[in-house]
């Protein structure tokens, strides 16, 4: 019996860093963390979350992360946290929930979350970028500004 | 003495038959309960990057189950004892996830087979010290084929970045192999800068010991298993290991995997070198205190 338990923990051990680094293409979750044993590999998972509130009218503004209220910042920071060992495993609907629950007046909220990663090939510094919206009233649209072309301004 | 025949993959990291490991994993096992004990001390002590949120009081009763755990497995109650810290020890680990470091779960399956096993008895004893070589083999084989897969070490990039945005200590390690013309314009990049590099170096001597990082790990990990080149590929695993250890000051870490691989040398070294382990444990600890010694801390200011 022991050495079932053994065997089965073992061939646990020696399958997770394979199935970790699968998950770690598809959904970039940190090869420092989740026990992948690929710290080292590449530098640190360097992420950022940017949001934007949407307000009724369509006005929308991109918050400045060194004027965020002690609510907002303790949203962002964990959410910031997770997807840096998570990746994309971890969604962003739950933050976003928060947010609005947190400001009644606003009716939508974009999170952005960019990525920088030391691209091989390049050896350079390169960004990837996540956006979603999410509407108060659940819809399921990405915001598009009134102003034509202004998009997001980061 | 006589080898045995290998009738499963689990026996290929087993010894000479005859050969017995008691002493030597029960002062492994004892190691694995001071680390704990250490780490949750410092924890409490530091209050800084804790891993879960049980506050300093939480750590403290923590600290002080594992300190009890080892002192009571000086004793004849090593089994018990891991039985009662093993769930401690998960309990942590669940609460830090995701955020849980390597070294953390390493350490919390070393001591689940300690509480599963009991080294007492001669069937178990042979069972945990095969299954703890497997584990760092696996360790050492992955490491060595993540860093390949990802493409970081050819021309140097993962080294490169690390020296030019990690600190100091990691310029201390392996500057030195880059002339100085390349360290100022690695250092030059703006850490966050779109577009920023390349974090590449043309430097031969560099570029040979970044490469033999993951060939080394990987061709260990191979040495590791084969019974002739076992020894010597455990020692060169422990030099490769403490020398990549000093850039990022992972020292609990560093000492953690020693003792593994310790396990592959004949001679119970883990039991010879038990107490100088274990007042580098306490030393660890008193830096945190405030003794000299702040080198030995990570940037956090953590163990």
């Amino acid at each position: 019996m022991k050495r079932a338990i053994v065997r089965a923990f073992l061939v646990f051990f020696a399958a997770w860093p394979l199935v970790h680094a699968g998950l770690s293409a598809r959904y970039g979750i940190d090869p420092w963390k989740l026990a992948g044993f690929g710290m080292y590999s590449v530098p640190g998972a360097m992420k950022t979350v940017r949001v934007m509130r949407v307000a009724s009218d369509g006005n929308f503004e991109l918050l400045d992360y060194q004027r965020y209220s002690d609510g907002q910042r303790a949203i962002v920071d964990e959410l910031r946290e997770l997807r840096r060992s998570l990746g994309a495993l971890q969604p962003l609907d739950g933050a976003a929930a928060a947010l609005l629950a947190l400001h009644p007046d606003w009716e939508g909220v974009v999170i952005s979350v960019v990525t920088l990663e030391l691209e091989p090939e390049t050896a350079r510094l390169d960004d990837r970028s996540v956006v979603e919206t999410f509407w108060r009233d659940g819809r399921d649209e990405p915001f598009r500004p009134l102003a034509p072309g202004s998009g997001i301004r980061r | 003495m006589s080898s045995p025949p290998h009738s499963s993959l689990l026996d290929w990291t087993a010894d000479s038959v005859g050969q017995s490991a008691g002493d030597h994993l029960a002062a492994f096992r004892s190691l694995i309960l001071v680390h704990w004990a250490v780490q949750s001390w410092s924890w409490m002590i530091a209050d800084i990057s804790v891993p879960i949120a049980v506050g300093p009081l939480g750590f403290g009763v923590f600290a002080v189950v594992f300190t009890v755990c080892f002192l009571l497995s000086l004793t004849r109650r090593g089994l018990i004892a891991c039985r009662v810290a093993a769930p401690v020890a998960f309990l942590i680990v669940a609460g830090s996830f995701p955020f849980t470091a390597n070294h953390t779960y390493l350490a919390a399956w070393l001591l689940f087979l300690f509480a599963v096993l009991d080294i007492g008895a001669p069937d178990e004893e042979g069972l945990a010290l095969r299954a703890m070589r497997w584990m760092a083999v696996i360790i050492f084989f992955w490491a060595g084929v993540q860093k390949f897969s990802y493409g970081m070490y050819f021309r140097g990039e993962f080294l490169a970045w690390m020296i030019a945005h990690a600190g100091d200590r990691w310029s201390d390690v392996f500057g030195w192999l880059l002339p100085e013309a390349e360290l100022d314009r690695l250092r030059g990049y703006p850490r966050y800068m779109i577009g920023g590099g390349p974090y590449r170096v043309a430097s031969l001597p560099f570029l040979l010991v970044a490469n033999s990082v993951w060939i080394g790990e990987i061709t260990l990990a191979a040495g590791m298993l084969w019974r002739r080149t076992r020894e010597w590929a455990a020692l060169a695993a422990i030099a490769l290991t403490l020398t990549i250890q000093l850039a990022p000051r992972e020292y609990m870490f560093a000492l953690l995997y020693t003792q593994l691989l310790l396990l592959f040398v004949r001679g119970s070294w883990n039991r010879r070198l038990f107490w100088p382990f274990v007042l580098a444990y306490v030393y660890l600890l008193s830096v945190v205190l405030g003794a000299p010694g702040d080198f030995l801390l990570k940037s956090s200011g953590d163990l």
